[in-house]
């Protein structure tokens, strides 16, 4: 993980807990007195009454040490020399778990230490340190600090998936993917200030026109002929100015909607340029479903906001603030009965939409409540059937389709008294006018202000029915503005990503692997602390089959990870060909490896698109050569579409047999140099993988090759077989070498695997 | 006090004669609750069946290797000390927060954030947007956060005014 994200954690820590995002001075002073290197630090919140407390845990080059933190200082209350402990407990409740060290079996624990479920992570990794010193084996060096934070913020950042920013910065992040299109930018951003301004101008000629043509003209202080003449220029400059402000507005919509989309553009292909270069860690800790939403939902909705809501909310600011000078330049008395009541409206739209957004909260738990049942009940309709259950479904569908009711009638009850009722307060507000303004306009009474003209009033009536819209807009801006950042911060989040897994700057070629593997004591630990790959070695000639066997969970996918390089190794080397995996150019390397897992995975698309994946090039002679070496050839021309057949997404038009053979074709047309078989065979019937051992029979010819297998029987051809388990390579030999160990665990798996099938 | 006794998994699922035999509790000097019957003696972890529809009975008694040992349907069939024992290692092991007050309930990109007054004291926790309350049996509410701590409203209705105020799209 790099600096950046690291610096997130902590920031994420302070910003959404109550615990300190590092271990605090006061603590790191009282250790520098028992010992001065830190491997690792944990929190301790409760205490043995299950009350909140600070407690560290902390592991240094020689102890363990447990700080608690008191009103008047840090209190050292346990220290365990590293040598004597023994053994390591971690019991786990609901929301509070317990480790326990011990020097000695039957012992009182040293250290009684009690956690709630925020710190567990962390504890484990610390547990995992302890017991690795239990076993008298160094740990890892590590960043003590980077490790606490990372286990403390993962799940916020999980669930958030986001990085803790704040929302203005987001906003200005978002604009500065405008610059490339300055110039749209600013002929539409002239475009709509343009609209804003003509707005003003028709209210403000018919004032004028009618106080100094058409009063004078019918009070006979201006000739008739020459007030008609004024008049219909006037009316043709209102006519004008209307069709220029349409033109303005075509203008803006053209470019600014254009604009949005543009940039929605530029941000998806960035997104997804991004996606493929981040790791396969990144992968596993997102959901497939969330990142497809950030590349199409979030930066659709960027779209909107960039094309409208930036423009919208911005102009709406201007009309407020030009609507309210000019009614205070036409007469500032009723200027401000109009312009001091709207930012009282605009906080009443804002609360207003605080309160429909707890109202769609609502409606939303119980619309989730009852798409639940239908969730549940449509995919499972056999047993609802076979249970004779379909009554009780009803009610219960029915009970939650009421409480939805019952929650969207709220949000309309609550709408169709808000918009009404602010309505009204924008007549009062104009009535407010009529009335200061009418005793002013008869000149009955100057108690309000000198004698009003009518012109001047009724482009204040023409004025005050412009402030709606704005007003409402901004009222809605905090809205706008959420949503938008929010889906900014998604996308921005995933751009932030460093790749784990990154090419040297001048990497090392190698064009035509000769296909020699070799493991130079290498460890991994996919969190950074528990080891499931310890300090394993082993060398592999080019041409080699080597079976990788051992217990579920041993370790066996992980060195395949390894090798192809989606993770780079903890501690030791990968190398293939002699050259250190981490100095290849990965593209070129994995060029030259394939790979057949045990659930293939088939692009939507045809046959002959799928086998022609990795070389879209390919002619149609390889296709088929490839396809008859998977025995694949035969079933493709059975179908109606042949290799045109489109195999629908993941390839479920096809059964699993057919699937794993076009993975295979697609495999062999690679030509690798080496090839990895992950489960190739393990889920099919007998008959299939009949056909495709045969076919893999042919494959691994001549290649340097790793096959997983569960089904030992599959691995007898192997040169040679690595048993893994518990991340450590326990045996290896050929199969016949292995059997003649009475003791091992291949021996002991091989015969308990016998003892099934012929119980079956 | 038992002593450790080693024993073969196959002895572990407990014959109709051994499961009648009474079982004893205790907590050894490792801190750990132990668990004795018809001679034999290990640690045990205890595990509510039915934490939230019925949390006073079947209380299941697994050893290390996650092999039921004992299922205690009825805490009042062990003896009284036994029984204290029992109410000792449930509260550790069953424990959740329980909120007596709402502070705040805010959304902040993604969460929903709050802040609670549990009986451990202040907490601020955070769950998923689309992470809804459960209802309990009884009508509390169990709210779920991203860590995976559990916070429990026992009685909503016994919440202060604006604690229900802050709550109350969650409750029904």
């Amino acid at each position: 993980m790099s600096a950046v994200s690291r610096f997130d954690n902590q920031d994420i820590i302070e910003r959404y807990t109550d615990q300190p995002a590092r271990l605090p001075d006061a603590v790191r002073r009282a250790l520098s007195s028992v010992d001065s290197e830190l491997a690792a630090y944990a929190l301790a919140d409760l205490d043995d009454g299950l009350a909140f407390t600070r407690r560290w845990l902390v592991f240094s080059a020689n102890n363990l040490v447990v700080f608690e933190e008191q009103a008047d200082g840090v209190r050292q209350i346990a220290c365990v020399a590293r040598s004597r402990i023994r053994k390591v407990l971690l019991t786990t409740g609901l929301s509070c778990h317990v480790l326990r060290v011990y020097v000695a079996e039957q012992a009182a624990p040293l250290v009684e230490a009690r956690f709630t479920q925020r710190q567990r992570r962390s504890m484990e990794g610390l547990s995992f340190l302890l017991e690795q010193a239990a076993l008298g084996q160094p740990s890892e060096a590590a960043d003590a600090d980077r490790r606490y934070a990372d286990s403390v913020a993962q799940p916020i950042r999980d669930a958030q998936a986001l990085v803790s920013t704040r929302r203005l910065a987001v906003i200005w992040r978002l604009l500065s993917y405008l610059k490339p299109y300055k110039t749209r930018v600013i002929w539409g951003m002239l475009a709509a200030t343009a609209v804003t301004v003509l707005a003003l101008v028709p209210p403000f000629v018919t004032g004028r026109l009618i106080d100094r043509v058409i009063r004078p003209a019918q009070a006979g202080e201006l000739p008739v002929s020459q007030a008609a003449k004024i008049a219909w220029l006037a009316v043709l400059g209102i006519a004008t100015v209307h069709v220029v402000s349409k033109f303005c507005i075509w203008i803006r919509l053209r470019l600014l909607a254009v604009l949005g989309e543009l940039v929605a553009r530029d941000l998806r292909s960035e997104l997804y340029a991004h996606l493929q270069k981040l790791s396969v860690s990144f992968y596993s800790r997102k959901k497939t479903g969330s990142l497809i939403t950030r590349v199409s939902s979030d930066t659709d909705r960027l779209w909107e906001f960039l094309a409208f809501g930036v423009v919208e909310v911005t102009l709406s600011l201007v009309m407020l603030c030009a609507l309210a000078g000019v009614l205070i330049y036409l007469d500032w008395r009723l200027g401000l009965v109009v312009a001091v009541p709207v930012p009282l409206l605009c906080l009443a739209i804002h609360w207003h939409g605080q309160t429909m957004n707890r109202l769609f909260v609502r409606a939303w738990r119980k619309w989730s409540r009852l798409t639940d049942v239908l969730s549940d009940t449509i995919p499972g309709v056999r047993v609802v059937k076979v249970f004779n259950q379909h009554a009780r479904e009803e009610r219960r569908f029915g009970e939650r389709n009421d409480d939805a009711l019952a929650e969207f009638t709220r949000i309309h009850a609550s709408w169709t008294s808000f918009w009404p009722g602010l309505t009204l307060a924008l007549e009062l507000t104009i009535m407010g006018v009529w009335v200061l303004g009418l005793p002013r306009l008869l000149g009955t009474s100057t108690r309000f202000g000198p004698p009003l003209a009518l012109g001047n009033f009724v482009s204040f009536l023409l004025y005050t029915t412009m402030f709606v819209q704005p007003v409402e807009i901004i009222g809605q801006m905090a809205r706008i503005m959420h949503r938008a950042t929010s889906s900014a911060h998604r996308v921005f989040e995933v751009l932030d990503t460093e790749p784990e897994v990154v090419d040297p700057v001048e990497p090392v070629s190698l064009p035509a692997l000769r296909g020699e593997v070799e493991f130079e004591r290498v460890s991994f630990a996919y969190d950074g602390v528990r080891q499931v790959i310890k300090s394993l070695s082993f060398r592999v000639e080019p041409g080699e089959l080597i079976g990788l066997v051992g217990p579920s969970g041993g370790g066996k996918t992980t060195l395949i990870n390894l090798l192809t390089r989606f993770y780079d190794v903890s501690a030791g080397r990968v190398l293939i060909d002699g050259v250190d995996v981490r100095a290849l150019d990965s593209g070129q390397f994995r060029e030259q490896v394939g790979v057949v897992l045990q659930e293939p995975y088939l692009f939507h698309g045809s046959i002959l698109e799928n086998i022609r994946y990795g070389s879209p090039d390919t002619d149609f002679d390889a296709v088929v050569a490839s396809a008859r070496v998977a025995n694949a050839h035969d079933f493709i021309c059975r179908l109606p579409h042949g290799y045109d057949t489109v195999v629908g997404e993941r390839g479920h038009t096809l059964s699993g047999g057919e699937r794993q053979r076009v993975s295979i074709a697609r495999a062999v047309l690679k030509n690798p140099r080496i090839l990895i078989l992950d489960e190739a065979t393990s889920s099919v019937d007998t008959e299939t993988e009949r056909k495709i051992q045969e076919a893999m029979d042919r494959l691994v010819a001549g290649r340097t090759v790793f096959a997983i297998a569960h089904r030992l029987s599959t691995l007898r051809k192997a040169s040679r077989l690595l048993v893994i388990e518990d991340g450590k390579l326990v045996e290896s030999g050929t199969h016949a070498q292995l059997l003649a160990n009475p003791n091992g665990v291949y021996q002991k798996l091989f015969r308990l695997q016998q003892q099934l099938h012929d119980a079956a | 006090m038992n002593s450790a006794i080693a024993i073969p998994r196959s002895e572990l699922i407990p014959t109709r004669e051994v499961a009648e035999q009474p079982l004893t509790l205790a907590i050894h000097d490792d801190g750990r609750l132990w668990a004795s019957r018809a001679g034999h003696s290990l640690p045990v972890r205890i595990r509510r069946c039915f934490p939230w529809s019925a949390p006073d009975r079947y209380l299941s008694l697994h050893a290390e290797d996650n092999q039921e040992f004992a299922l205690i349907t009825d805490p009042s069939t062990l003896d009284a000390a036994s029984r204290r024992v029992l109410q000792q290692a449930l509260a550790e092991a069953s424990f959740v927060f329980r909120i007596n007050k709402v502070h705040a309930v805010e959304e902040d990109f993604e969460l929903r954030c709050f802040h609670v007054e549990t009986a451990q004291g202040p907490r601020a926790f955070q769950t998923a947007l689309d992470a809804w309350p459960r209802e309990t049996p009884e009508g509390g509410l169990l709210i779920e956060d991203v860590a995976g701590d559990v916070f429990r409203i026992e009685e909503p209705d016994a919440l202060d005014e604006r604690s229900r105020e802050l709550v109350w799209e969650l409750l029904d």
